[in-house]
């Protein structure tokens, strides 16, 4: 693997903006205890954002001429397939989000190697190309998680928060694979869901103010740049692409494509790159 | 308050670091169904050994500040290089349990043997034992009274919310162990740590924004100054040390040093100073 710290075309750091898409499956693996129509606002929500919060994302993305990494999980590929062939007909990469929203850690590993093995195929078949990036849904993984990443013919995982550049992460099995570290503090998701009932967050936090939250992705960006690092942003089309907070992302881009020192690239490219792909 | 702080100063200073590493993750994780296996929200903590330590020593550097390091004795065993890197710049090292365990036992003999277990590891790894002590979980009263007569034991922060060192109390009596006057306000865990499952903080609220946190900062030291009183920190490599946060740090150093008498430096100074003088 290439040293993670000198960047192509002597770019001082890099930046990959990736786009997780889980809708409503989301809601459905979170509150297994409820039924459809007690999750109906999050459901709304969630349905909302990738027929109509998709394209402004896309349309965004193109208006600066950006490439993203879009986590796709295999239900959203089957509900939503032409919203993603959107996504595909404007070049952007196709990553596993795995099969739904599963907490893959809670899953016997027979059971986590057949989603994951079905949400590569999946979207395989759509793509018509190999995929090479794989993200757990939001909750927990284990070592066997990606050892069958690994396994399954993944080149890299983007998982984990032990860095702020690219490593090898070494595997039980003794073969490793390429992580390609993002932070919470990077996800926007965190920062702006809201839901009373069931509450979301747990402690029906407020919503904080949109442009402070911006303002923290740009402190980590410039301390990335700092740490000759890898910035790798999370959005998720059910907070970043309400009407009101789209121009976060057009903002965001606005100043990465300032940095002349960032190299914007697709996790794809990022691991092609290191791994002389 | 004291009329003035080490070198005639109007108030002081001691940057703490509490270098927490994956242990509170562990503990955290615990409780949920194979919680030992969890690689994500461990991956957290990772980042304070892995690239935090390192970012906050560079800082520390830059300004010419040393500071203070809590560290629970199992990351002490399992990453010794770094803990020794910390201490070969001049910096403090002091005492944070040994799991970061929540309880240390329900008598003292439990809770010294965990203490001195600890205090041994110090030993054999750096060559001397802590002065400074940061429990975790609660001292019993015959604990302290304990720790007293052990000549290596100078300081605890084991309460939070004064403003100046006192003589740790038990029992109503004052003992001869200086306690630092920790305040929630200084800790960067309370407003910037996160991690969605298990959630952290329990209510999931928002990770604050950097910039007023780094403002609500100021306004302590500001407090600080204007009354003469002093400040302990509870920062975190694996907070402060992350890429966007250390601009925090850098900030809030940068802006501490613009006041000619404020001193800042180690726990243990400051504590032995302020026993000298009390």
């Amino acid at each position: 693997m290439r040293d993670p710290q000198i960047w192509p075309a002597d770019h001082t750091a890099a930046c990959a903006v990736t786009i997780n898409l889980d809708g409503e499956f989301r809601w459905e693996e979170q509150y297994p205890s409820l039924e459809n129509k007690d999750i109906v606002p999050l459901r709304v929500m969630a349905k909302n954002s990738m027929e109509q919060g998709v394209p402004r994302i896309l349309a965004t993305l193109n208006k600066y001429h950006v490439k993203a990494t879009f986590f796709i999980s295999k239900k959203i590929l089957l509900r939503y397939s032409k919203v993603i062939q959107q996504i595909i007909d404007q070049g952007h990469e196709i990553a596993s989000f795995s099969n739904g929203s599963e907490n893959l850690a809670l899953l016997d590993p027979k059971e986590q190697k057949k989603l994951m093995a079905n949400s590569k195929d999946a979207l395989e078949q759509k793509i018509g190309r190999a995929i090479k990036g794989f993200r757990a849904p939001d909750g927990e993984l284990t070592q066997i998680t990606l050892e069958i990443a690994e396994e399954e013919g993944f080149k890299y995982s983007s998982n984990l928060f032990s860095d702020n550049r690219p490593f090898l992460y070494s595997l039980p099995s003794e073969q490793s694979i390429l992580e390609i570290p993002s932070s919470w503090a990077l996800c926007d998701l965190p920062y702006f869901i809201a839901n009373l009932t069931p509450s979301e967050p747990s402690g029906q936090c407020r919503i904080p103010n949109y442009d402070k939250v911006l303002n923290n992705w740009k402190w980590e960006c410039i301390g990335s740049i700092q740490e000759k690092g890898c910035c790798v942003l999370q959005f998720n089309s059910q907070t970043i692409a309400s009407l009101g907070r789209i121009y976060l992302l057009d903002k965001f881009l606005e100043f990465i494509l300032e940095k002349q020192e960032l190299w914007i690239a697709t996790c794809e490219e990022i691991s092609d790159y290191l791994l002389g792909g | 308050m004291p009329k003035s702080w080490i070198e005639g100063k109007k108030s002081a200073i001691s940057l703490c670091f509490d270098v927490d590493a994956t242990t509170i993750w562990k503990l955290r994780a615990a409780d949920y169904p194979n919680g030992d296996e969890y690689i994500r929200s461990l991956s957290i903590g990772e980042y304070g050994i892995k690239r935090g330590v390192d970012t906050i020593l560079k800082i520390l550097s830059e300004y010419d500040i040393k500071a203070t390091f809590f560290v629970p004795a199992v990351i002490m065993q399992e990453n010794s290089e770094i803990i020794k890197k910390i201490k070969f710049q001049g910096h403090e090292i002091a005492h944070h349990g040994y799991l970061h365990e929540y309880s240390y036992g329900t008598t003292s003999v439990e809770q010294l043997k965990l203490i001195n277990d600890c205090q041994n590891i110090f030993f054999k790894v750096l060559g001397e034992k802590a002065v400074g002590f940061r429990p975790t979980g609660q001292l019993l009263p015959e604990t302290v009274l304990a720790l007293e007569k052990q000549p290596d034991n100078l300081y605890l922060i084991t309460e939070k919310g004064k403003e100046i060192p006192y003589y740790k109390k038990v029992n109503n009596q004052e003992t001869t162990l200086v306690e630092l006057p920790a305040r929630i306000e200084f800790d960067d865990y309370y407003q910037l740590s996160y991690n969605f499952y298990p959630p952290q903080p329990g209510s999931l609220d928002r990770i604050a924004s950097y910039e007023d946190v780094l403002d609500n900062l100021k306004r302590e030291v500001d407090g600080a100054y204007q009354y003469g009183a002093c400040c302990i920190t509870a920062f975190h490599p694996q907070v402060l040390g992350t890429p966007g946060k250390s601009l925090i740090l850098r900030q809030l150093i940068e802006y501490i040093q613009t006041f000619p008498d404020i001193w800042i430096g180690p726990c243990q100074n400051l504590a032995q100073w302020w026993k000298e003088n009390n």
